[in-house]
């Protein structure tokens, strides 16, 4: 576990949501792109705070949700419980093995987009959404866990801010 | 986490659902003031993100575009016999149609404007147009691209517009097939398109092309919109229907035209 400057973070989010607008929809393949957010809050969970990872989801999800055209308040929604399990995941297990990082992000994104997906068929009582949206779920989830080491690797660089430490016996 | 803890967050969570289903037009509005407000960082992603493409592509591409330019300046050539020959049809059909007393049904005008954002949700699909009211794009207007229908606009600012493309969940467009004149509705799934309710007895088949109907008085009639992909019966086995494959590529659209439809009643 880490410090990370409030700042940075907001520096961060500031430069995902850039690049989501602006590189993302050049490597989507057939409309499917990875989302940088879900390994964002993947890396905060495991490296900066579990207990506290409900708040950059809810921006991020409140973010989202002024930006697509959606149902409001879907995206904040299912980012943010699906963000209290994996603050409730990242817990219990070792959150310095990279294959269990990978793992989480591949679970994490599986279950925002479900909790999107049953949320929506709640809400608008529409089963349009559901019928085609496990395959892009999984297309999706793949993808994101695929270019996860590149973002782990930026986020390593930039977020972390080693606590310092102190001799204990000097 | 203690469940209490829990609990708060997931109402807290659910506060933006229970706004936009008590008061919608307040999350619309917001998202308007939003995309107006943050039009200057869609334009600055836009100008990099075409440059880069720019770039990369002369840089690496540059003998090939050479090459393409002059098969492009042949095409041209071509085109421009075809168009002229094509506007003495139109001007021989307008003749044909005032001797039938054919009423005119609309009357287009193209505003071209460029997408300057795209969707960042896996699950809607919307666009950013760098044009709007002042340029006179309204709501309504059907956006198209040269290979067929794209979408419509659904909210204008001084200089930006919201649009939202086919295969967005929320669109329906009334739809004809038209080798077989059948009629259906157009709708997204996330991710494709469905035309729904299609007579059982309907000859429709696998690469059947698909146009709009005129139906509804959005979309004008004739545009095209995609190539059937396969049929099915519905569950209750009392229509067909059909996976459309859409001519225009949706989801990495880049210039479109707002089809200023004038109707005439």
């Amino acid at each position: 576990m880490f410090r990370a400057h409030p700042a940075r973070l907001i520096f961060v989010l500031l430069i995902f949501l850039f690049l989501t607008l602006a590189f993302v929809p050049f490597i989507s393949i057939g409309g499917i792109r990875p989302d940088l957010f879900f390994i964002l809050l993947v890396f905060y969970a495991f490296h900066v705070s579990w207990k506290t990872v409900p708040i950059p989801a809810f921006l991020i999800g409140l973010a989202k949700d002024i930006l697509t055209n959606s149902y409001f308040g879907l995206e904040t929604f299912s980012l943010v419980t699906a963000s209290i399990l994996l603050g409730l995941a990242a817990s219990k297990i070792e959150r310095e093995n990279a294959w269990l990082r990978y793992l989480v992000t591949f679970l994490f994104s599986v279950t925002v987009m479900t909790v999107f997906s049953v949320s929506f068929l709640v809400l608008e009582g529409s089963p349009r959404l559901i019928a085609f949206s496990f395959a892009r779920v999984f297309y999706v989830s793949i993808y994101t866990v695929c270019v996860s080491p590149l973002v782990f690797f930026f986020l390593d660089r930039t977020l972390k801010v080693r606590s310092r430490q102190y001799e204990l016996f000097s | 986490m203690k469940l209490k803890r829990i609990l708060l967050l997931v109402f807290i969570a659910a506060l933006p659902i229970s706004i936009s289903t008590y008061y919608p037009q307040l999350s619309d509005s917001l998202r308007n003031v939003t995309v107006g407000t943050v039009k200057p960082l869609f334009d600055f992603s836009h100008f990099v993100s075409s440059n880069i493409t720019e770039g990369t592509s002369g840089i690496g591409n540059f003998f090939r575009v050479y090459k393409e330019n002059a098969a492009l300046r042949d095409e041209v050539s071509v085109l421009r016999g075809k168009l002229v020959k094509l506007e003495e049809l139109a001007k021989e059909n307008e003749r044909l149609k005032a001797i039938l007393a054919f009423k005119q049904a609309s009357k287009a005008r193209f505003i071209p404007a460029e997408v300057i954002s795209r969707d960042i949700s896996h699950f809607s699909s919307w666009v950013v147009l760098g044009k709007g009211r002042k340029d006179g794009i309204r709501p309504g207007m059907p956006i198209v691209t040269p290979l067929g229908l794209a979408g419509r606009v659904v909210a204008t600012r001084e200089h930006c517009a919201r649009a939202i493309i086919l295969t967005d969940v929320k669109s329906k467009v009334s739809g004809l097939a038209q080798r077989t004149r059948d009629l259906g509705v157009i709708e997204g799934n996330g991710c494709g398109l469905i035309m729904r309710y299609l007579p059982l007895d309907s000859k429709l088949a696998v690469g059947d092309i698909v146009v709009t109907s005129g139906l509804g008085g959005i979309y004008p009639k004739g545009i095209q919109v995609g190539k059937v992909d396969s049929i099915a019966t519905d569950k209750e086995a009392l229509t067909l229907y059909a996976v459309v494959k859409p001519f225009a590529e949706l989801w990495r659209l880049e210039e479109v035209l707002c089809l200023e439809h004038i109707r005439r009643d």
